[in-house]
């Protein structure tokens, strides 16, 4: 009778290969964290009625502030405005010894690269959403997946290892600013030096 | 069942076959080439808010607008302010890269001893120790300003000290010029707008001289005739170069008096006021330009063709590198006095710098006179070997100082930057880090004053000089203070306006309701620029006076010039080491 | 006639007579650029001085002899640029809206083809990896992000100022910029307000016009780069100057 030994063998390697390299790759590959302090945007944006762009300002001069400062949330959490733990905490640790947070960013991009949300969102005319997702509902943020050898947050790659059926948003490569600008016909950014620095 | 050798390596093949279809290889190259490009020596970007300062520079006399781009609190671009009235918007490389400084890899920052660290309080009492019974000098390369007054102060205090600094040499035609009036004019400013010529004789026009944004803003108005022995920069770019030979300045100067006086081309006015027009006539009388050719190397023709030129080419000034009383006193043949030679301010004309008596820091008098000492010296008239303690509070030219100097003097540096010859160096804030008032640069047409805000924190180590002295000796009060009062003084004459660097806006300074708004001003970014004088009309001169040679060289030379008292910033790489523009050997 | 929006040609006219060879453009640039100072082994060969400023000389000799400065950075050439034509990682292209040839560092893989291949000299090797001074780093301007060695890096028309003057356009809701917002380090620089910037495709501006005074001309025009920086000057030998490569001028 022939021996399918050989051939069992092989299936079992590719079949351990793929299973480590797609299942067990991704939890070796990037380290949970969790943001430093467990921030609600839910509560923010009910109970105090604030919008994105209350914090995510965009400055005169077109600039974005990002993650707002230390400087916004202490102008209204200079004292503690409900009676959370989470609060107290940011207040003791942050707030204080007025320390800016170290927030871990799910979309920091590599230095090189030139982002303007100015173009885009009042150009552009796309919501927060398109790209960061519902983060205006969250209660809590997500943790932060950060890849340990390039040190990026795993949203620039994505949440799907095979980079197919990524939802708009999820990924942030090179490749996924460039298929949206070819979706909607985008002529501004025809150059490399448009979007790089 | 069993497993050979050959399954193990049929096994460990198929899983690299397998682990070709995962994203394992292809993300580990991604992401190996992401970490490669997050070494830690590899500078980060930082991110924050844009922020727009504005200040004054110091790194020389001529104050330049600065308009700085800062991330946060950190400057990281400098520019010129369009609206600060003599800058014009202009900064040259030293002061485009003063940011720099903070972070000079030359810098002290903590106090040395003979080359070792030590620490502040131990500074102080070594050098309190050196000061006791001692015959101390103090040394201010920067003077008029008001932390001037401190020093002043401190030489007042103590048993036996003295206040040394010098004029800037730039200055001394205008103080030559100025004492062949029968009456004092007060300080004297150059009006450059109005002049149509500018004969130059040695002075580096286009190349740092002056306030340089002012000047090549008016390039255009003027006909540069540049006399000069070699062909320097200006020379290469004036309209005119005349090869002199060297030393023959005043020769050239006498022959084109003789030519206008001759040939008619003085003004009657001018006739009239030169008390000495007929002794002059006598003096210029072997100055033919025939005979002078041969002294000068400049063909007759030459003299005669620029006399001629110069003299029906609308207002002149003459300026001389070399303060020589026959080249200044053309000035006043030409008719410039009133014209481009002014008088600045229209107080009563104060007293000019002569051996015994203060600096005009006129716009201090109010609360400062008190502790204005009475002498100011220059280093060249101290007795040879008798300063025992010298205190520099800036970079110690030591050509001036060497013979000056008791056998076992100690030396005090008070500067941002090491130098060895120095027993101690106390390290000081940069010109980035320091709150400094900024009077009116020798050419300016009126007087001006601005104060200069810090665009950085200073390093934690440095100590202000000032700060240190008042250690040694605690009446002296601060430098905040004087600068206090010295706007307040200005305050009280109620004169002139401060032009606003942020949007050019003017306003009179009657309009500002306190000295405290008006110091708020000011360090917001601004500058104070008097009213045309008073009184403009100029007191009969002599035409023969000799002048005064000016002093050798003081390290408070403005625009280019300033390199050679100055650490700059390493990235003037560029200018000398990485292209030909310019010869380190001037620095 | 009136360009077609969106498709600006920027380019510059420098005006020879005002430049005094002080150098501040050359300062500002590596300050706006974050380029490293040099260190002990830079010279002229191996130095990176995106503008840099030459002294060119009329050949007499005496009291006749004169000199000029001429401030030289990439010539953005128009459409037949060497440097395009040569890279093998299409790390330079010119961009269809504003008509600057971009240098992308980043795209480099640093063969130096094109610095062969630029006739002007200028383009730049970052032969080692750049050194701030401890703590100079954090004077960096964030607009721009530095090189690492082994790449090639030009004047690219300050990318980082343009991105501030279309995110202050967007910010108002416009797409065109407002041409005060943008102008080139070297530019608000230079003391004699010698170079003058703009979108020579716009015959309303200053650039534009200056470009086309017959006093104004090119460097090395017969190679047919049609480069977008023009120099002008009121002296036929500067002008005659433009017309010569280095090399011809030194053989005399």
């Amino acid at each position: 009778m022939k021996n399918h030994r050989g051939k069992f063998v092989f299936a079992a390697g590719v079949l351990m290969a793929l299973l480590a390299g797609w299942r067990g790759f991704p939890l070796i590959l990037y380290q949970q964290t969790q943001q430093p302090v467990d921030f609600s945007h839910v509560v923010h944006q009910d109970k105090a009625g604030m919008k994105c762009e209350d914090c995510h300002t965009f400055r005169d001069d077109g600039t974005f502030a990002g993650i707002p400062a230390l400087e916004k949330c202490a102008g209204c959490h200079a004292q503690p405005m409900g009676a959370s733990a989470a609060e107290k905490n940011f207040i003791a640790t942050y707030v204080t010894p007025n320390r800016e947070v170290p927030w871990l960013v799910y979309a920091r991009q590599p230095d090189n690269v030139h982002f303007s949300h100015i173009e885009h969102v009042k150009l552009g005319k796309l919501a927060c959403e398109r790209c960061h997702g519902p983060q205006g509902k969250t209660d809590k943020l997500r943790p932060y997946e950060q890849d340990r050898i390039s040190g990026y947050s795993r949203d620039i790659w994505g949440h799907s290892m095979s980079r197919m059926g990524l939802r708009p948003g999820d990924g942030k490569k090179m490749t996924d600013c460039e298929s949206c600008h070819q979706e909607r016909g985008v002529a501004r950014a025809e150059s490399c030096l448009a979007c790089h620095k | 069942m069993n497993l050979d050798r050959r399954d193990f390596f049929k096994f460990v093949g198929s899983s690299a076959v397998g682990l070709a279809f995962t994203p394992v290889p292809w993300t580990l190259l991604n992401d190996s080439s992401k970490w490669s490009q997050n070494w830690s020596w590899i500078p980060r970007l930082q991110k924050g808010e844009l922020r727009t300062k504005f200040t004054t520079c110091t790194l020389c006399p001529a104050g330049c607008g600065v308009k700085a781009r800062c991330v946060g609190a950190q400057p990281v671009g400098l520019a010129g302010v369009a609206a600060h009235p003599s800058s014009r918007g202009a900064l040259c490389p030293i002061g485009l890269a003063a940011h720099h400084q903070p972070y000079h890899p030359s810098r002290v920052r903590q106090p040395l001893w003979h080359g070792k660290a030590v620490p502040m309080e131990e500074a102080v009492s070594r050098v309190r120790q050196a000061i006791a019974g001692a015959e101390v000098a103090i040394w201010d390369p920067n003077p008029g300003r008001a932390r001037s007054a401190v020093y002043r102060r401190f030489a007042a205090v103590l048993p036996h000290a003295v206040y040394l600094t010098a004029p800037a040499p730039e200055g001394a035609m205008l103080r030559t010029l100025g004492q062949m009036f029968e009456k004092p004019v007060g300080e004297l400013g150059i009006d450059l707008e109005s002049a149509r010529t500018v004969l130059s004789f040695g002075a580096p026009i286009l190349d740092g001289w002056g306030t340089p944004g002012r000047v090549l803003k008016q390039r255009a108005n003027f006909r540069l005739i540049q006399v000069e022995p070699e062909l320097s920069r200006t020379a290469s770019l004036a309209n005119v170069w005349l090869a002199i030979r060297p030393g023959a300045e005043a020769a050239l100067a006498l022959a084109i008096g003789h030519v206008l006086t001759r040939e008619n081309l003085v003004d009657p006015a001018v006739v009239r006021n030169a008390a000495d027009y007929r002794e002059y006539l006598e003096m210029t009388a072997a100055y033919q330009p025939e005979n002078a050719a041969a002294i000068c190397g400049i063909p007759a023709d030459k003299i005669y063709e620029t006399a001629r030129e110069v003299a029906i080419g609308g207002p002149v000034v003459v300026i001389d590198e070399g303060a020589q009383g026959p080249v200044a006193g053309l000035n006043l043949l030409f008719g410039g006095a009133g014209r481009t030679i002014v008088k600045r301010g229209g107080r009563a004309p104060q007293p000019l710098l002569t051996r015994k008596k203060p600096l005009s820091d006129s716009v201090f008098r109010g609360s400062c006179e008190k502790w204005l000492s009475d002498t100011s010296f220059c280093p060249e008239e101290i007795d040879n070997g008798s300063i025992q303690v010298l205190i520099a509070a800036g970079a110690i030219p030591w050509d001036r100082f060497e013979k000056r100097l008791a056998p076992k003097a100690v030396v005090v540096s008070l500067s941002p930057w090491n130098d060895v010859r120095a027993d101690a160096v106390i390290p000081a804030p940069v010109a980035v880090e320091s709150t400094m008032d900024v009077p009116a640069p020798f050419d300016a047409r009126t007087d001006m004053l601005s104060v200069a805000a810090p665009l950085s924190e200073p390093h934690p180590g440095v100590i202000d000089p000032a700060a240190f002295l008042a250690k040694i000796e605690p009446s002296l009060g601060t430098v905040e203070d004087a600068v206090q009062a010295r706007i307040a003084a200005l305050h009280r004459t109620r004169r002139g306006s401060v032009i606003s660097y942020a949007d050019g806006s003017t306003k009179r300074l009657s309009e500002i309701p306190t000295p405290e708004d008006l110091q708020k001003n000011l360090l917001a970014g601004a500058v104070w620029i008097d009213d045309p004088p008073t009184d403009p009309v100029f007191p009969r001169f002599s035409l023969s006076a000799n002048g005064q040679a000016g002093h050798a060289l003081s390290p408070a030379r403005t625009g280019w010039r300033a390199v050679h008292g100055l650490t700059v910033s390493p990235i003037l790489s560029k200018l000398y080491q990485e292209s030909g523009l310019r010869d380190r050997r001037e620095a | 006639m009136p360009r077609t929006q969106g498709q600006a040609r920027y380019g510059m006219v420098i005006d020879l007579d005002r430049c005094t060879g002080c150098g501040a453009c050359m300062i500002a640039c590596a300050v706006e650029n974050n380029v490293a100072p040099g260190h002990a082994q830079t010279n002229q060969r191996n130095g990176i001085t995106p503008i840099r400023v030459f002294q060119i000389e009329n050949g007499e000799t005496g009291a006749s002899r004169r000199s000029a400065f001429l401030p030289v950075m990439c010539q953005q050439c128009g459409e037949h640029t060497p440097c395009v034509s040569v890279c093998p990682q299409q790390a330079v292209e010119i961009d269809p809206a504003t008509g600057i040839v971009h240098q992308m560092p980043q795209r480099c893989l640093g063969c130096r083809y094109c610095m062969a291949a630029c006739p002007y000299h200028a383009r730049y090797f970052n032969w080692w990896d750049p050194e701030w001074p401890a703590g100079m780093e954090k004077t960096l301007n964030p607009a721009v992000s530095p090189r690492m060695r082994g790449v090639v890096e030009k004047c690219n028309f300050c990318h980082g100022r343009l991105h501030a003057a279309r995110a202050r356009a967007a910010a108002a809701g416009r797409e065109e910029i407002d041409p005060a917002d943008y102008q080139p380090a070297c530019v608000e620089a230079c003391p004699a307000g010698a170079i003058t910037f703009g979108d020579l495709a716009d015959p309303a501006t200053e650039a534009a016009r200056a470009a086309h005074s017959p006093d104004a001309f090119r460097l090395l025009p017969r190679l047919g780069t049609e480069p977008k920086i023009y120099y002008r000057s009121n002296r036929p030998w500067v002008r005659r100057a433009g017309e010569e490569s280095r090399q011809e001028v030194a053989r005399g």
